[in-house]
């Protein structure tokens, strides 16, 4: 390779350098470089080995559709693989290395399989990998290491990563020459719009080829533009890629605040994802040049004709030093007097179209040696890149020595977005591409993704974009007109389709996918076996599937598979465009769901007091709650079950702040509550609660709670803590569509009321001490008073089988009362209890629980609940209790009990004999809270007429089982003389 | 530069829910008559006689009461709602955070799905949305204040996370 920077030109910053490693080798570039570029400038054009065959792979094309020159970059938490070095900027300190090598880029002992290649074509895994199951396993240490391209990170990500929504009026994707004249025009009529582009800079095509507009210099244009933009308020995201198009034209773009691997500025993030949602969305993404079949056209030295000229022009870069041109079309010749300008010698132009009249084929005939009707057969190369190509000529076979072939293949509109939007395509068979045609959403396609390549006619059709954009929102037109263009060439490319190898071609070796190292012999063995959809024919070879999604592959292969099987394109088909359209880090998904929770952790407002013992925490839904406060020496069993002992033996307390809490009112609270409660509501006296659950529309149980009237019109509802928003939102449904006409408000307090509950034996004396009360409410009474100078709810309620009392205060208010309890109960023997010991006790008791025993597919009937329901059954699900599948006589799962010496493993499923067909499942277990033995809640097919049978609780996932004896689901205080005075 | 939002947790006032059910012309007057100015209407807050009134959903309000005895005002809300609707005191079912600083707008697109950088979402209006997966109510006092109301057991995750963020805030455009 003997490329170097050019003496002057680029847009480039030549009074900085800039260091940066490339396989531990100490190189400089200077800013507004691409690591391809300076690689280029330092002579390097080899950049990694493929995936498969590890050929040697240089750099064919100059921006994010580069399939080869793919590297890992940065260190640590921060190292990015598959980053492409045409689409990362230089900056001070890169570290980038070459992927898919071993022992190094230039030997790589990985080459060998290039020898085995014809072992190992398209779909060989399926049929390689044949024999007894157990030899997979051998297979599959194998298969797993070769698999992959390029390494994950070692270590996490250190950086932040932002979350970001923004509204406008137009949203313009690329700011080309049509983005920027569709967004003047859109910002132009007053519209609020959004620039994005996924570039460093604005321009585009712009940066690539010379040309005035209105007068001035393309880049001078473009920086007033800007600056235009700017002034009118547009937000201009640049490193920004719109990823995906999702319904309601909501538009996610991937920003690079920082580059691949580089460490942000201090607070800042690396990436930020935004989602756009957009009045309209104008789609400037324009066109990508395809390369042309022929083999060995994936060697270092083969560049696409634009990219060659990107380099020239807007990096100071030549690619090659005597070069081959092979089009099919006009634009090509731009590049043969790009290089030559630059002094590169142009040792042919192989144009596979006939001679044509148009003004720059007949100057590049005046300069150059040009050959109609000539393809190229192959490229002569190896890792040390090219010394030649052979061509197909009128005349011929000919040998050409050059050191770069730039190919162009025509080009394919980038219609992702389009698509992805919903949109349709439409085929045109003289230029062999798919253009967007039908628009789902309000969403435009201008520009080259349009299918246009006239830059007069891209200016205009930009604008006229922008300015039809913000009319249809109501906005004037904009005054003025597009931007006017002046080129030397002007005109259409005027490209045919060049989809075919040329006769003769060596397809063994003619790559269409380079990325996943697919060939055009790897196509026709697909179809010959009979893969003839295009969905199959990509997931058999891999065609499209890698990294780059097959941004300059799809159209070949297609167009290999339609001429297999002797139809149009478009009949064959295109496999879909989803989301995203290029590569998304992790980190900018999850934003900053990372770390212990992926979500905000919910601290109910004892949570200091609780911190303060430093319990073992159990996250809840998104709530924090204690699961146990072990003293010293003890783990959570320990702990557990002392503190439920003391609940059984003397006095316990929790913080049950965290359940669902709605107070309703009005005339008709009670009619209300009888449409959303099973049990009856009405009957109950002031100051009176009961036990009661609620069920879907389908009959099943949503959640359980208690309700109580505490005024003649007003009443309070609980719910469980996991369902306490679903509750809310049930709630809603049922005040806003189903009874409407009812007179009641509701009012969620789930957290204006902080609660605690105080349970045990001495529960009734340790309430009575910190309340003062001298006439303690019965079971199921409500009674008010204060504690700690804090008024409060008492609500005497059990769950956990013992004397209880619920207590409540406004959550701001709670502390004290808390430190109250918490006083007077260790006086009384008794400790504070987490969830965990508060399961055993419920299981113990036989009480169901949301996300257990209520799993969204049990009964009342299921559940043993059934002889609660309402007798009127005005109540939500009531109709649905009438089919049949759920009154059936048996197969339904029904709550039983389980007992076993041993421990039961919760989850389990039951059999009569391991292994065994699973006839239900443990939902709870627990060890026996004050005797031996475990008790267990289970559902089981029939479950209650089958007391007394023995089954095994098997759990072969985790290699456990236990016999346990089939009983009723209380285990303990079946008469409930406990709870009561 | 920036002119980086400042925030801190409000003070804890009594809130109180008024939700009707009817007569919402009516009982509007009569709070009209009580306070000094109609309940607000759909998307809207007002301060009237030391309440902030900010319009919840359809027929529901939330009553900061920002001088008077919590109960004085609870006990006149219960009148003025008569038979067409009812009160209920929620007292620290929400938290608030005010938000000072022109770049407050900024900083509600993080995280979120909220336009806040739509000049029509001015002093005087209220919105909910989610930031964070966090269940969010705010209301523009002024340019450079808006109040944001959030559960407590979600306050300090959000006050983290807007810390977080508006450490370096990017204000382009």
């Amino acid at each position: 390779m003997t490329s170097a920077r050019l003496p002057a030109g680029g847009l480039i910053d030549r009074t900085r350098t800039i260091a940066f490693t490339f396989d531990g080798q100490l190189y400089e570039g200077h800013p507004g470089d691409t690591l391809a570029s300076a690689l280029l400038a330092n002579g390097i054009g080899l950049l990694g080995r493929s995936f498969k065959y590890h050929r040697p792979r240089g750099i064919l094309a100059a921006g994010v559709e580069e399939p080869s020159a793919l590297v890992g970059v940065g260190v640590e938490g921060r190292f990015e693989p598959n980053t492409r070095a045409t689409d990362l900027f230089l900056y001070d300190g890169l570290v980038a290395e070459s992927q898919n090598r071993w022992p190094s880029l230039a030997f790589d002992a990985g080459a060998v399989l290039g020898a085995f290649s014809r072992f190992i074509p398209a779909g060989f895994y399926y049929k390689a990998f044949l024999g007894k199951p157990g030899l997979w396993k051998v297979y599959e240490h194998f298969i797993r290491h070769a698999a992959g391209l390029g390494k994950p990170p070692v270590a996490a990500d250190p950086d932040r990563f932002d979350h970001r929504a923004a509204f406008c009026d137009v949203l313009v994707v690329g700011a080309g020459p049509a983005g920027l004249a569709a967004a003047l025009a859109a910002s132009a009529a007053g519209a609020r719009v959004i620039l994005a582009e996924q570039d460093s800079r604005l321009g585009g095509g712009l940066l690539r080829d010379a040309a005035q507009i209105d007068g001035a210099d393309a880049v001078d244009w473009i920086a007033g533009a800007q600056s235009t933009l700017a002034g009118r308020g547009v937000r201009i995201l640049t490193r920004t890629t719109a990823v995906g198009y999702w319904d309601h034209d909501l538009v996610t773009l991937s920003e690079k605040v920082t580059e691949p691997g580089q460490a942000p500025a201090a607070d800042a993030p690396a990436q930020r994802l935004w989602r756009v949602r957009a009045g309209r969305v104008i789609l400037a993404t324009g066109a990508i040049e395809r390369p042309l079949p022929f083999a060995d056209n994936d060697r270092p030295g083969v560049m696409l004709a634009q990219a060659v000229r990107t380099y020239i022009h807007r990096y100071g870069v030549t690619p090659g030093r005597r070069a081959v041109i092979a089009a099919c079309n006009d634009d090509a010749y731009r590049t043969a007097f790009a290089l030559a300008e630059v002094g590169c010698e142009i040792a042919a132009v192989l144009d596979s179209r006939p001679p044509s009249d148009s003004s720059i084929v007949k100057a590049a005939q005046d300069r150059f040696p040009v050959r109609f009707n000539a393809q190229v057969t192959r490229a002569i190369g190896g890792a040390g890149g090219l010394t030649g190509a052979e061509a197909r000529t009128e005349t011929g076979a000919i040998k050409l020595a050059c050191d770069l072939i730039a190919v162009s293949g025509g080009f394919s509109p980038v219609a992702h977005l389009h698509m992805q939007a919903g949109g349709t395509l439409a085929w045109d068979e003289t230029s062999g591409a798919f253009a967007p045609d039908v628009a789902r959403q309000n969403q435009s396609t201008t520009g080259s993704a349009a299918g246009l390549d006239d830059l007069a006619e891209i200016l205009a059709e930009g604008w006229a974009a922008g300015g039809a954009a913000a009319h249809g929102l109501g906005k004037p037109m904009p005054k003025g007109g597009p931007p006017q263009a002046a080129e030397t060439y002007p005109g259409p490319s005027n490209s045919v389709a060049a989809l075919a190898p040329p006769p003769g071609t060596d397809l063994k070796h003619t790559f269409v996918d380079f990325q996943n190292d697919v060939t055009l012999a790897d196509v026709d063995l697909a179809w010959q076996e009979g893969y003839r959809s295009v969905e199959h024919l990509k997931r058999y070879t891999t065609l499209g599937m890698a990294t780059d999604q097959g941004k300059t592959s799809n159209i070949i292969g297609l167009a290999r598979l339609a001429a297999r099987e002797g139809r149009p394109v478009p009949e064959v088909g295109l496999t879909t465009f989803r989301p995203p359209y290029t590569p998304v880090t992790l980190g900018a998904l999850a934003g900053h769901g990372t770390g212990f929770h992926s979500a905000p952790l919910r601290r109910p407002a004892l949570y200091d007091l609780h911190a303060a013992r430093k319990p073992i925490w159990q996250p809840v839904g998104y709530w924090s709650r204690p699961r146990a406060y072990p003293l010293a020496g003890e783990d959570l069993h320990a702990a557990s079950m002392r503190e439920a002992r003391a609940v059984r033996e003397a006095v316990g307390w929790i913080d049950v702040s965290t359940l669902g809490k709605f107070e309703i009112a009005g005339p008709d609270a009670a009619a209300f509550l009888e449409r959303v409660c099973t049990t009856t509501v009405a009957k109950l006296a002031v100051g009176r609660g009961r036990y009661t659950f609620m069920l879907r529309e389908d009959g099943m149980v949503m959640d359980d709670g208690t309700v109580w009237r505490i005024g003649t019109d007003r009443y309070l509802l609980t719910s469980s803590t996991g369902g306490a928003d679903r509750m809310a939102h049930h709630l809603a449904y049922v005040r806003q569509i189903l009874a409407p006409q009812l007179k009641v408000a509701i009012a969620n307090v789930q957290e204006h009321w902080a609660g605690i509950a105080v349970a045990g034996p001495r529960a009734k004396a340790l309430v009575a001490q910190v309340t003062g009360l001298t006439d303690m409410p019965r079971h199921m009474s409500v009674a008010r008073g204060r504690i700690a100078g804090v008024p409060v709810l008492i609500l005497a309620a059990s769950y956990s089988g013992e004397r209880a009392f619920e207590i409540y205060a406004a959550g701001q208010e709670i502390a004290p009362v808390w430190t109250a309890i918490d006083a007077a109960g260790h006086a009384l023997g008794g400790h504070p209890y987490g969830i965990e010991a508060l399961e055993f006790l419920r299981i113990e008791k036989g009480h169901v629980v949301v996300g257990g025993e209520i799993d969204g597919r049990t009964t009342p009937q299921d559940l043993g609940l059934h002889r609660m329901l309402n007798p009127a059954r005005p109540f939500v699900g009531a109709p649905a209790l009438q089919r049949p599948a759920l009154v059936a006589e048996t197969g339904r799962q029904q709550l039983v009990g389980l007992e076993s010496e041993g421990s039961i493993p919760e989850g389990s499923m039951l059999v009569r004999h391991a292994p065994g067909e699973p006839e239900g499942h443990v939902t709870a277990a627990s060890p026996r809270v004050l005797e031996d033995g475990s008790v267990a809640l289970a559902l089981l097919r029939d479950g209650r007429t089958r007391m007394g049978e023995t089954l095994t609780a098997w759990s072969p996932t985790r290699g456990v089982s236990a016999k346990v004896r089939v009983v009723e689901p209380v285990f303990y205080d079946p008469e409930g003389a406990r709870y009561r005075d | 530069m920036t002119d980086a939002p400042r925030f801190q947790a409000a003070p804890a006032q009594p809130l109180i829910r008024l939700e009707l059910w009817s007569g919402l012309a009516e009982t509007s007057a009569r709070f009209a008559a009580a306070f000094g100015a109609a309940l607000p209407g759909a998307g809207q807050a007002i301060t009237t006689s030391g309440l902030r009134v900010i319009w919840r959903e359809p027929g529901a309000w939330m009553i900061r009461v920002e001088t008077d005895p919590a109960q004085t005002i609870l006990d006149r809300l219960v009148e003025i709602a008569g038979a067409d609707g009812a009160v209920t005191d929620i007292s620290g079912a929400a938290a608030r955070c005010v938000l000072v600083g022109t770049d407050w707008r900024v900083l509600l697109t993080h995280g979120g799905v909220f336009d806040a950088e739509n000049p029509a979402f001015a002093p005087g209006c209220v919105a909910g949305t989610v930031i964070e997966h966090m269940a969010v109510r705010f209301d523009v006092i002024a340019e450079t204040r808006v109040d944001a109301y959030v559960a407590p057991s979600y306050a300090a995750d959000l006050f983290a996370y807007w810390t977080s963020v508006a450490g370096n805030l990017d204000v382009r455009g």
